[in-house]
């Protein structure tokens, strides 16, 4: 249901951001102001570290993948971003 | 806003008691099996509680207002309705795409991911309030299921109920946790069903009458009833439905909510009459 596309800057993701709220029409009207909240990965042992967050949603109806070459989406590492549970 | 403070219980204030199907709006019998309260939908079914929830969110009716609006299944939900009828705005709201939830007829499929609603003025504590939560929601998978959290903050432990790693926890004021003992219930509905007195006594209860965890409970937290799936702890799996109430129901509502629930959700274990 989701991929990612990494950027190494803020201005990448964010230029990338727009784009994809032009193409899927956000603002639409019904409440969805954002297509996406800029991210970043935080784990300083992580190889993507300082890198900006797109989640890409392949269905549904933010479906976008379309707009990315596959070969520039990769699946979600936990790694990234790491939550502790409670304990 | 936090329940002491202004939590306004109108009667028929509300954006959802003058849809259709409200109370007083000519011949049409009330839904017998809807849950009835003053000031909501309906005030007359075979289950009536005698309190107004603060909020009352039901995805069989994701707008708050009436089923005959709900969207085709697998839309993406920016806005679950109140349906409680309460004047102040409680709606829950997702302006970001990706972070929407997935409407599925009966319930709202949370991805675990990044899926979240804000509660508009959200609930809180301000000490000593009583409470009650109750919620229907089911757990996919062996992650974390938090149908209900803390607005405000990211990556906390505030959650008036989660589990994960095999424990049920609760939270504190000061970001550790306390065991419940009991859980998890992966891959399966579930009813909740949690309780505070304003001396501080906190109770869980699960299916009814069955009682897991007791405890005193007495911070003050703002909004800790703010956001239905945890922004941080993503809640993943599935919220059907979720009553707040700014008081400790008595025993006879808690039943009439538990026997409406059970009645709805076929799928729900049996239940035990609270007593």
């Amino acid at each position: 249901m989701m991929k990612y596309r990494l950027y190494s800057s803020r201005s990448g993701w964010t230029s990338r951001n727009n784009s994809l709220e032009s193409h899927l029409g956000i603002p639409d009207g019904n409440g969805t102001l954002h297509y996406a909240q800029i991210s970043e990965v935080e784990n300083s042992e992580n190889a993507d570290f300082g890198k900006y967050i797109m989640p890409v949603m392949t269905e549904g109806k933010w479906k976008c993948d379309d707009q990315f070459p596959s070969s520039d989406l990769v699946d979600f590492d936990p790694e990234w971003n790491p939550i502790e549970p409670p304990e | 806003m936090p329940i002491g403070l202004g939590a306004t219980l109108g009667i028929g204030g509300g954006r959802a008691s003058t849809s259709s199907g409200a109370p007083g709006g000519g011949a049409a019998p009330p839904p017998p099996a809807e849950l009835a309260y003053p000031g909501g939908l309906w005030t007359t079914s075979d289950y009536e509680c005698s309190v107004q929830p603060i909020y009352h969110f039901d995805a069989s009716i994701l707008d708050g207002a009436a089923a005959a609006n709900n969207p085709s299944a697998g839309t993406a939900v920016a806005t679950w309705g109140n349906r409680s009828g309460q004047s102040t705005d409680y709606d829950a709201v997702q302006g970001t795409g990706v972070q929407q939830p997935i409407f599925q007829d009966t319930y709202l499929d949370f991805d675990g991911t990044n899926d979240y609603l804000f509660v508009n003025n959200p609930p809180g504590l301000t000490g000593g309030e009583a409470f009650t939560l109750i919620t229907v929601a089911y757990k996919d998978g062996t992650t974390m299921f938090a149908p209900v959290g803390k607005q405000g903050l990211i990556n906390s432990y505030y959650l008036p109920l989660n589990y994960s790693t095999g424990t049920t926890y609760f939270l504190t004021g000061s970001g550790s946790v306390s065991t419940a003992g009991y859980g998890p219930h992966f891959n399966s509905l579930q009813q909740f069903v949690l309780t505070k007195d304003t001396s501080n006594d906190v109770e869980y209860f699960l299916q009814g009458n069955n009682s897991y965890k007791t405890f005193s409970y007495g911070y003050t937290l703002s909004g800790l009833f703010g956001t239905l799936g945890h922004n941080g702890y993503y809640h993943n799996g599935r919220i059907y439905e979720v009553l707040f109430f700014d008081s400790q129901l008595s025993v006879a509502n808690l039943n009439v909510i538990r026997t409406y629930l059970n009645n709805k959700y076929s799928g729900l274990p049996s239940s035990t009459a609270f007593s």
